[in-house]
């Protein structure tokens, strides 16, 4: 070992070093504030544009039944209902699918159909929205006007969305199954129990948080999905009568309308998106009490 | 459970399976039959004729490469460095800060994509003036993908083995050599990954760039034009051309086999860094 | 208070770290409870007691690794060289002169030299002759530079556990420092890796003063000049039982808890 003061060297280095950190401690430092400033910067910007729109119509307009521009009414109570049922009625079929597609993988996990089967899910959650959309217009919709015109409907958009958001939910549901302690895997084998038996009294019922949790990230794609509704929803502002009847969401208008929508108009596109970001807030707390209750088990 | 329902119990996940075969089938079908019909060196070569019934996709593959690399070059430092910022096992333990822009993030990532195209809109298109333009598109795409970028690599630099750091802290070494020697090697491969999740999510992202990139279909010249990229081709065909369909389908196929390529692409780089390293551990 | 034999030269052997009265807590959780020792430059200072005794937390504190445990608290204070630690020297500065070495080898997932190079380069010099000139030095302390002299490029992973222990020992010396704390340093090693490691650390105590953790009393009587006993005060958190030089101590325990401590080695 070398002995003998080196101090100068190390005041020296010292001093460079610490250089070095600080700049990379403020580059993390700024690259932290800018995405938090991201966050703040939309919600400014998106209350801003609604405010005009807010401060002369009030909370009425939300609940308001007719969204006509040119006739300067702009009830959003059938964008949100028709929102609603759409995404909702898509968990519903996405849910029971995604979860039997995940009960297929994973008792299937160390054979080719079960290695295939989940490659697939994969490529099937990285196909754009835009295809799905696509898909929906040319395959499914006419699919459901021999049912019942005039096709593109609550029904159609529904089952186009399920079928976009199931892979993710099966993804999900998957990597939970994976995660279940190997005693409950092994109590089950141990009381020999047949596995349509230890599949749904042992591990779904063990695994009901990350299910719920899988069921909340799609209805949030779903919910904040435009281009599948625009689409394939029919975009006619009004209730939904029924499940073929055509309907127009949040989102769809926004989109529709955004591009030419001019003062009053275009607020009320504004707060068009600020219902929908209220809606995604709740439903991201959602989904983190969710997880946190997950985690925590 | 009697016989028949165990029977009947059993069989639903292959029923599921066959559901979902169908449907995916019949997606595909779809962008086979387009792609088929339409695609050839011309296609991916030529301007668009007759709004896109006729002609090829080379101003919107152009447009769309454009956007993309620039919300990821743009993304990927903001990215890093705040996943760096949440990465607190090095730091002495406090910090509020921490869990603000955690939750700050997680918020961010649950916007949906039209709300992130109206602030777009209202921010660099008007606000700051930079128009309909490809500039405009790939920042609103970089907000858009900076919280999924900082989920990945958080949870890469998570990896980091408690031992090195702590070597590293006994060591008083600094941040930025801990950075450069230690994390930035562990994160690399989620780093790699979350750009490609990134890649994929730019690619196919429409609704945000609708009223930021805009609908031109022209070449654009530089980043300050307009520039229609694939997905909002596809759209535009779909909704606003009638008989565009087939060349719809063409042109999502050739998304979706980009998508595709990138992904197969990024799988086989983090394998390899993956296996890389994990040989340099086994010799 | 620990009673200091006198070095055979007859001076004062002079203390390089001073405890007193040192409490430390994780949350409510007591885990040292008033503990006071020193340290003296050329003699080994060995930590014994049962685990749960707060050994290793107490090691830990001597170069502020506890920072970084979230919820801890240190009360107390530590001297280096008649400073405080936790006032009067930045960190950065403490761990350089206090070293640490961990029960399992911990070396970086990079080159061998590579390992040895980011301290230098951080703390004591860039230059490309000087540092070579460093790493050798090091690895001959450690006695690895005939081992690893041709193949200074391969990755640390590819030594075996005794070596990448002695490399990390050589990690530590690159920074000169006073003190050299060792967390039960053979813990994870072979038997012949763990004489090798024994000899090294006999080398070592002629330059630093060395403070390690064992619950082993057969290593402590080989290697330790000052044994200090923790065992689990009244109050959970733990506490010095004795401290004194190792040969009188063992022979002749004179407190009922020491006694009791080894009283299991003892009957061995």
């Amino acid at each position: 070992m070398r002995k003998g003061a080196r101090s100068w060297i190390w005041l020296g280095s010292m001093r460079s070093s610490r250089c070095a950190d600080r700049l990379v401690r403020a580059f993390s430092a700024l690259a932290a504030l800018v995405s938090i400033a991201a966050l703040v910067a939309i919600a400014a910007f998106v209350v801003q544009g609604a405010l005009p729109f807010l401060l002369a119509e009030g909370g009425s307009a939300v609940v308001g039944s007719r969204w006509a521009p040119q006739a300067g009414s702009f009830g959003m109570a059938p964008l949100l209902v028709g929102s609603a049922v759409v995404s909702g009625l898509s968990v519903v079929l996405a849910l029971p699918l995604g979860l039997l597609l995940a009960i297929f993988v994973h008792t299937r996990a160390e054979t080719r159909g079960g290695r295939c089967a989940r490659t697939f899910l994969v490529i099937l959650a990285a196909v754009p929205s835009v295809v799905y959309g696509l898909w929906g217009l040319t395959a499914i919709a006419p699919l459901v006007r021999r049912l019942a015109p005039p096709g593109p409907s609550v029904l159609a958009a529904s089952l186009c969305l399920a079928v976009m958001t199931m892979p993710t939910i099966a993804i999900m549901v998957d990597a939970a199954f994976r995660r279940l302690p190997r005693a409950t895997v092994a109590g089950a084998a141990a009381l020999a129990l047949s596995p349509e038996t230890a599949i749904w009294k042992v591990y779904v019922p063990a695994i009901r948080g990350a299910v719920a949790a899988a069921g909340i990230v799609g209805l949030a794609r779903a919910l904040g999905e435009t281009m599948v509704v625009l689409m394939v929803a029919g975009n006619v502002v009004q209730f939904p009568t029924g499940p073929f009847a055509s309907i127009r969401t949040l989102t769809a208008n926004i989109g529709l309308e955004m591009a030419y929508a001019m003062d009053r108009h275009r607020s009320a596109l504004f707060a068009c998106g600020l219902l929908l970001l209220v809606a995604a807030m709740a439903t991201a707390g959602a989904f983190a009490r969710v997880e946190r209750r997950v985690v925590r088990r | 459970m009697s016989v028949l329902t165990r029977r009947l119990v059993a069989s639903l996940p292959g029923a599921a399976v066959a559901i979902t075969t169908i449907a995916a089938g019949s997606l595909l079908w779809g962008l086979g039959t387009g792609a088929w019909a339409r695609f050839s060196l011309g296609f991916f070569t030529q301007a668009p004729t007759g709004a896109g019934r006729t002609g090829g996709i080379a101003p919107m593959l152009f447009s769309t490469l454009v956007v993309v690399a620039l919300a990821l070059a743009l993304a990927a430092p903001v990215g890093l460095g705040a996943a760096l910022f949440l990465h607190d096992r090095l730091e002495s333990a406090r910090g509020a800060g921490r869990v603000l822009v955690r939750t700050g993030v997680d918020v961010l990532g649950a916007v949906p994509s039209i709300v992130f195209g109206m602030f777009g809109n209202a921010l660099f298109v008007r606000t700051l003036g930079f128009g309909f333009s490809l500039l405009s598109g790939s920042l609103t795409l970089a907000i858009m993908i900076v919280p999924l970028l900082i989920r990945v690599v958080v949870s890469g630099l998570e990896t980091t083995p408690e031992a090195h750091l702590q070597a590293g802290a006994a060591l008083g070494l600094g941040r930025a050599t801990m950075v450069r020697a230690v994390l930035l090697p562990a994160a690399l491969p989620a780093l790699v990954a979350g750009l490609v999740l990134g890649t994929a999510r730019a690619l196919a992202e429409t609704a945000a760039l609708l009223f930021t990139s805009g609908y031109a279909d022209r070449m654009p010249a530089s980043v300050w034009d307009s520039g229609r990229t694939l997905s909002v081709h596809i759209y535009d065909l779909t909704m606003n051309v009638p008989g565009g369909n087939a060349s719809a389908q063409a042109t999502a196929a050739a998304l979706v086999l980009g998508v595709f390529i990138v992904e197969l692409l990024a799988s086989g780089i983090v394998l390899y860094i993956s296996r890389g390293r994990s040989q340099g551990e086994d010799a | 208070m620990t009673k200091l034999e006198l070095l055979p030269g007859g001076r004062q052997p002079r203390d390089v770290v001073q405890v007193e009265s040192l409490s430390v807590n994780y949350g409510a959780r007591v885990v040292l409870d008033g503990v006071s020792l020193r340290a003296a430059r050329g003699r080994l200072l060995a930590l014994l007691g049962p685990s749960g005794a707060g050994k290793s937390t107490l090691l830990h504190c001597l170069n502020r690794m506890t920072d970084l445990v979230p919820g801890c608290r240190v009360e107390g204070t530590i001297r280096l060289d008649g400073r405080d630690v936790h006032r009067a020297v930045p960190v950065t500065m403490l761990r350089r002169q206090v070293g640490l070495i961990f029960q399992k080898p911990n070396p970086f997932p990079l080159s061998i030299w590579r390992n040895l190079e980011l301290p230098l380069r951080e703390h004591v010099t860039s230059n490309r002759a000087e540092l070579a000139d460093r790493i050798e030095d090091v690895l001959e302390a450690v006695g690895l530079w005939k081992e690893v002299q041709g193949r200074l490029d391969d990755r640390a992973e590819t030594l075996s556990g005794g070596q990448q222990q002695r490399l990390c020992v050589a990690r530590a010396l690159t920074l000169s420092p006073k003190v050299l704390l060792l967390d039960e340093p053979t813990s994870a090693l072979d038997p012949v890796a763990t004489r090798v490691m024994e000899d090294l650390i006999t080398r070592l105590k002629s330059e630093l003063a060395l403070v390690m953790v064992t619950h082993d009393p057969s290593q402590a009587r080989r290697l330790a000049d000052d044994l200090a006993v923790l065992v689990e005060g009244p109050r959970g958190g733990g506490i010095i039982a004795e401290q004194g030089p190792t040969g009188q101590l063992l022979e002749r325990p004179a407190h009922a808890m020491t006694v009791a401590y080894l009283g299991n080695w003892r009957s061995r």
